[in-house]
């Protein structure tokens, strides 16, 4: 038997079907035909019965090596179909990457909260806490425990809707000085956030309803000189570094001495321009040191300890801080003016 | 107020440019709210003298005039007016001057002849609105060259002050006057105005009697007689007409302008008009009748006080006169008035006949009584200067109770510690004293200050350290921070509330703000009692004390709204809501979610306060995405919103249950149970208001107690649970079973069966449909087996899943599917 010819025939038939294989399938074919149960090198195997004693050896170790040959070429070819079919795949599975992307809905919060949350983040930094209270309110704590006699010109700062005879809508958060002095004892630090109502007709500037950050200190030594430190901070946090800041005299009857506090102008920084009436100045809070008979209205003695308050209105800092021109926005809730504020 | 710059200047030498002035107002406390320039654009226009004037030849009604214009040339003029003559002193414009109408004068050709300007009429001046026959006539003291506006006596600034109450003293130019010689470092003199000097005039032959001395603390009067009405003089009705007065005559114009000097009301009676010789200061009695200057019959009562004669009132107190004593032109003797009024009744008065005038407001911030004398003799020497007016006798003079000066202690440490400054006692004595406070005594280191008369608003300590503070500056006072270092924060409560606010805007809600008040009639009238029953916690019969019969004894009205548009306090956020989507569907916008916490207001009948309660809304139109096929977008992703937050915020006792409300579609709508309590409602707007409100459909809207929700809250103490390290098992089950079964109640009963190792039990579908009997549904369900501390048997998690599918079948009737 010429084995060398016997094998030499299986390698090139082999290697024609090797050749003509082109893809995972076919080459599992070929693998079956030669290396399967029936294939090709099993059946020369076979062979290995009928043929003599001293060529046994040779034959198998010859189809041993053809058969790790052809293994190995498998195998190898395999890999590289294999390599290639993922690599189709995965380009078949090409995208338009410029398509948009999933858009998660998203809610917002509204600017004037935004603004106020604002406040609250600088003043709580300040060693604030929050004090709230009613919007439903009495005389005695709208006006008398503030030093606002009836019957006295101070009543016509303010326009007032009333309820009843007992009760009305509270036209200032200064109420909640009031009922924090009563229940706390000093030191007090605190700003009381919260809407405020007003007998004004509604039109670009003035709302019959609005909101107000209210802030009281008090302690033993608070100065003239805390409360302008405290504003300064405040302005400078809520607009930026680059304006300064004036207090001049006014009048409250809660407070005494009293500040108006202006702000150099957002538009024009000073210059004079239709948003400050050509002033320069905005005005943008009312403060001033506790008036001694409020603090003692509250039971809080006057000689022991001292305070200031101050006042503004949220509604008109957010204007100015966003440059809107009309306060009837901020409650109209137009999803367009909303989303502005994301 | 308005100030006039001359007009303070002749009191005080103001040392600030008319500009800066207006700065120096505002840091001292007068707030100047506008400033003007009284000849703002006459600046160039001249005073022209008529040389001559002749006929144009191809013009009628024209005439050419000669007009001096002060240069060496005199100038040719074409001029139409009738009144043109020689020897006029008119205003002229030359060439290159604007008018305050805008015209611009040019050198022109007019038919033929050169006109080098043009000759004004008032009104195109703007110094008369309608218009003029004929051009401007000057008076005869003024020369040629001169500037109109100084000829005019319009060279001057007006500033408008937003005086605070406690500035009553400088609603007189003197008043100003002393304010600015206490800010300007005490240097200033103030030039006192000439007032009569009383001789050897006889006892006063008219007697005064004040039967109110409350409401009169100090009456004066003085007859004075052989006056003659007339014009006032030119610069009298010019600073009246810069402090906003209108010029009418010379004894009105004179009681003005010393009001407007002295801030002291004053007044004139016709006194041959008055009846007898006393003057009686007294309550008016019931139903008497005063017809006022202004022409309007006014019915009195006791409340308020009146000036009469001996048969009638003659004068409103301290507010206005009486037509029947008025000043015409045929008057011969006055009777001028000045006097000192309370002024809480006369705020009172003023405010009961919606009568403020010049004089009630000067009176209601009280005046300074110590100068009524002084403005009266001020007055009187004006009266004899310009109306001819004869004084022969002495003033009467009533004053009961003569003002004591109150007497302040003022400690200089305490200055300095409040204002945080550091100054000498002598040093605020001079400002004190600067400002017309008597440093009476000294008591050791402190000043005992007196308060003058025209300083009523001072009353206290607080007050003197606001005028020092005010002298020092302000803006002197140097920046410091409190000492106390106690740290500042949100309550627990307060946290709550962030967070949740955060999570609704997570869930792709917008916040919204709505007006508190509301419209006093609703659209939504008719819904929303129901709705308040059906949606509210607890027994809003209760709650309010009251029993619930309709919308009224609910709602809070105002007792004075402004407009019907907001005459009441809000009893639910949702027609805010509704009205928020409804307002931005009509601009187009087809998609939008939005969430309000707020106060709703509850009334609890008369004389109770109002309950406050505070709430959480949420609303959604045109959502997107289908949850179970039943075509309820909004309402499903509203309940997944609230779900999701209540998982956040670790509620978990929390239950939702069908319910009808009118204002919903009658099948879509739940309450939602906080712990067993009603904690608000969740539904599908009802389809027809839906349409009325130019809403889609399916659009769902939700209002919540805020209470309820934050007292379960609890996300406080995070404690963190070991992560299970045994494998879990999964379960599906699909059920048919009967409609009306609320899926609900599946869950809890698989929950409740499926013991410690169930962790979870979920639906994923729901189907009905081909396949599936009518009135029948099928639920396809997920359960998640695991025990924490081992493994599960397989046999275990199959009992289990039988027992639950038994108890299906044996209680809700169920079929399991593919079994």
């Amino acid at each position: 038997m010429d084995i060398e010819k016997i094998i030499s025939d299986v390698k090139e038939k082999f290697n024609i079907k090797y050749n003509e294989a082109q893809d995972l399938d076919s080459l599992e074919e070929v693998r079956v035909k030669f290396l399967g149960k029936n294939g090709k090198i099993k059946q020369l195997y076979g062979k290995m019965a009928s043929i003599p004693d001293e060529q046994k050896p040779i034959l198998g170790k010859e189809l041993n090596k053809v058969k790790e040959e052809i293994n190995n070429k498998l195998q190898e070819k395999k890999d590289k179909l294999a390599a290639e079919k993922k690599k189709r795949q995965l380009e078949a599975e090409r995208i338009d990457v410029t398509l948009p992307g999933h858009k998660i809905k998203k809610g917002s919060q509204h600017p004037l909260s935004i603004v106020t949350s604002e406040l609250e983040e600088i003043f709580i930094a300040m060693g604030f806490k929050i004090a709230v209270g009613p919007e439903v309110e009495d005389e005695y704590y709208n006006f008398k425990a503030l030093n606002i006699p009836e019957d006295h010109p101070a009543r016509d700062l303010q326009d007032t809707l009333y309820l009843d005879d007992l009760f009305l809508l509270r036209t200032h958060t200064s109420p909640v000085q009031v009922r924090t002095m009563e229940n706390t004892s000093p030191p007090i630090k605190i700003i009381a956030p919260g809407r405020v109502y007003r007998a004004d007709e509604l039109d670009a500037s003035h709302s019959p309803v609005f909101h107000q950050l209210e802030g009281l200190v008090v302690d033993e030594n608070i100065t003239f000189g805390d409360l302008k430190g405290t504003i300064q901070i405040m302005v400078e946090q809520i607009f930026g570094q680059n304006h300064s800041v004036r207090f001049r005299p006014s009048y409250f009857p809660f407070t005494e001495p009293s500040a108006e506090v202006d702000v150099s102008c957002i538009v024009c920084g000073g210059e004079g321009c239709s948003l400050c009436s050509y002033t320069g100045w905005l005005e943008i809070m009312g403060s001033g040191l506790v008036h001694p008979r409020v603090l003692k209205m509250s039971g809080i003695n006057p000689q022991e300890y001292s305070g200031f308050a101050f006042g503004m209105g949220i509604d008109r800092i957010t204007l100015l801080k966003y440059g809107i021109d009309d306060i009837r926005l901020l409650q109209e809730n137009d999803r367009r003016f909303l989303q502005q504020f994301k | 107020m308005q100030l006039s710059y001359n007009w303070l200047n002749s009191y005080i030498d103001i040392p600030e440019t008319p500009e800066k002035f207006a700065h120096f107002l505002t840091m001292a406390g007068l707030e100047v709210e506008d400033m003007s320039y009284r000849g703002e654009g006459l600046e160039d226009l001249i005073v022209g003298e008529v040389l001559e004037v002749a006929d144009h030849e191809n013009a009628d009604k024209l005439t050419i005039c000669q007009v001096d214009c002060g240069s060496t040339t005199k100038k040719q003029i074409i001029c139409g007016a009738p009144n043109v003559a020689v020897g006029q002193k008119v205003p002229v414009a030359l060439p290159g001057t604007t008018l305050p109408t805008g015209l611009e004068i040019k050198e022109t050709e007019i038919r033929g002849k050169k006109s080098a300007g043009m000759i004004c009429s008032a009104d195109e001046l703007g110094l008369e609105e309608e218009r003029q026959d004929g051009i401007m006539l000057l008076a005869d003291n003024t020369t040629p060259g001169q500037s109109l506006v100084r000829a005019l006596k319009l060279d001057d600034y007006v500033y408008k002050l937003d005086l605070t109450p406690n500035y009553a003293r400088c609603l007189g130019h003197i008043g100003v006057a002393r304010e600015v010689k206490g800010l300007s470092d005490n240097k200033l003199a103030i030039n006192w105005p000439e007032a009569l000097a009383e001789k050897d005039n006889s006892p006063a032959s008219v007697e005064v009697e004040i039967k109110d001395p409350e409401l009169c603390q100090r009456y004066t009067c003085r007859l004075i007689e052989d006056i003659e009405i007339k014009p006032s003089p030119l610069w009298m009705q010019r600073r009246l007409e810069a402090a906003g007065i209108r010029p009418i005559n010379n004894i009105v114009d004179i009681t003005n302008y010393v009001m407007l000097e002295y801030n002291q009301p004053l007044h004139a009676f016709d006194f041959d008009r008055v009846t007898g010789d006393k003057i009686i200061v007294r309550r008016a009695e019931e139903g008497e009748v005063l017809m006022t200057l202004d022409d309007k019959k006014r019915e009195l009562d006791s409340e308020v006080l009146v000036i009469a004669d001996k048969d009638k009132p003659i004068g409103l107190a301290g507010v206005m006169g009486g037509a029947n004593t008025e000043v015409t032109t045929g008057t011969r003797r006055v009777l001028l008035e000045a006097a000192s009024f309370n002024a809480v009744n006369i705020r009172r008065t003023a405010k009961k006949f919606a009568l403020h005038s010049d004089s009630s407001h000067r009176f209601e911030r009280k005046i300074d009584i110590t100068a009524v004398d002084e403005a009266s003799r001020r007055a009187c020497y004006l009266l004899q200067k310009y109306a001819g007016g004869e004084i022969k006798e002495k003033l009467v003079d009533q004053y009961p109770a003569p003002f004591e000066e109150k007497e302040i202690e003022l400690a200089p440490q305490r200055v300095n510690q409040l204002l945080g400054i550091n100054i000498t006692a002598e040093k605020i004595a001079t400002m004190l004293e600067g400002l017309g406070f008597k440093i009476h005594d000294r008591k050791g280191n402190n000043l005992l200050v007196k308060t003058p008369g025209f300083r009523r608003d001072v009353e206290g300590e607080a007050d003197l350290i606001e005028e020092v503070a005010r002298v020092y500056g302000y803006n002197n006072i140097s920046s410091t921070r409190p000492a106390s270092s106690e740290p500042g924060g949100r309550t627990s409560e307060q946290k709550k509330e962030h967070k949740i606010d955060q999570l609704l805007q997570q869930q792709g809600l917008e916040e919204v703000i709505n007006y508190s008040l509301r419209p006093k009639e609703e659209e939504l009238d008719g819904y929303l009692l129901d709705y308040l029953i059906n949606s509210s916690p607890g027994n809003l019969t209760q709650l309010t004390s009251q029993n619930l019969e309709n919308l009224n004894q609910l709602q809070v009205r105002l007792k004075n709204p402004l407009s019907q548009a907001f005459a009441q306090l809000r009893v639910s956020l949702i027609p805010g809501l509704i009205e928020v989507l409804s307002l931005n569907a009509r601009k187009q916008i087809k998609e939008m979610a939005i969430y309000e916490m707020g106060q709703v207001f509850y009334s609890q009948g008369k004389k109770e306060r109002p309950l406050e309660k505070r709430k959480i809304a949420l609303g959604s139109m045109g959502y997107p995405e289908e949850s179970w096929g039943l075509a309820a977008p909004d309402f499903f992703y509203l309940k997944g919103g609230l779900e999701n937050l209540l998982a956040e915020i670790k509620v978990a006792d929390y239950s939702w249950q069908r319910t009808k409300v009118d204002l919903f579609h009658p099948g879509r709508a739940a309450n939602l149970f906080i712990a067993g309590e009603k904690a608000g409602v969740l539904g599908e707007l009802h389809p027809d208001l839906a349409a009325e409100y130019d809403l889609p459909a399916r659009t769902a809207l939700g209002e919540f107690a805020y209470d309820l929700i934050e007292a379960a809250a609890d996300f406080a103490g995070i404690k963190y649970q070991k992560i299970p390290r045994h494998p879990s098992t999964s379960r599906d089950l699909a059920l048919l079973l009967a409609d009306e079964i609320p899926a609900a109640d599946i869950i809890s009963a698989i929950e409740e069966t499926g013991g410690e190792i169930l962790q979870e039990a979920k639906i994923f579908d729901l189907y009905q449909g081909e396949q599936i009997p009518s009135g029948q549904k099928s639920l396809a369900l997920k359960m998640l087996y695991q025990a924490r501390e081992r493994t599960l048997q397989e046999e275990e998690v199959e009992e289990k899943v039988n027992q639950i599918i038994t108890m299906l079948e044996e209680e809700f009737k169920a079929q399991i599917r593919g079994k």
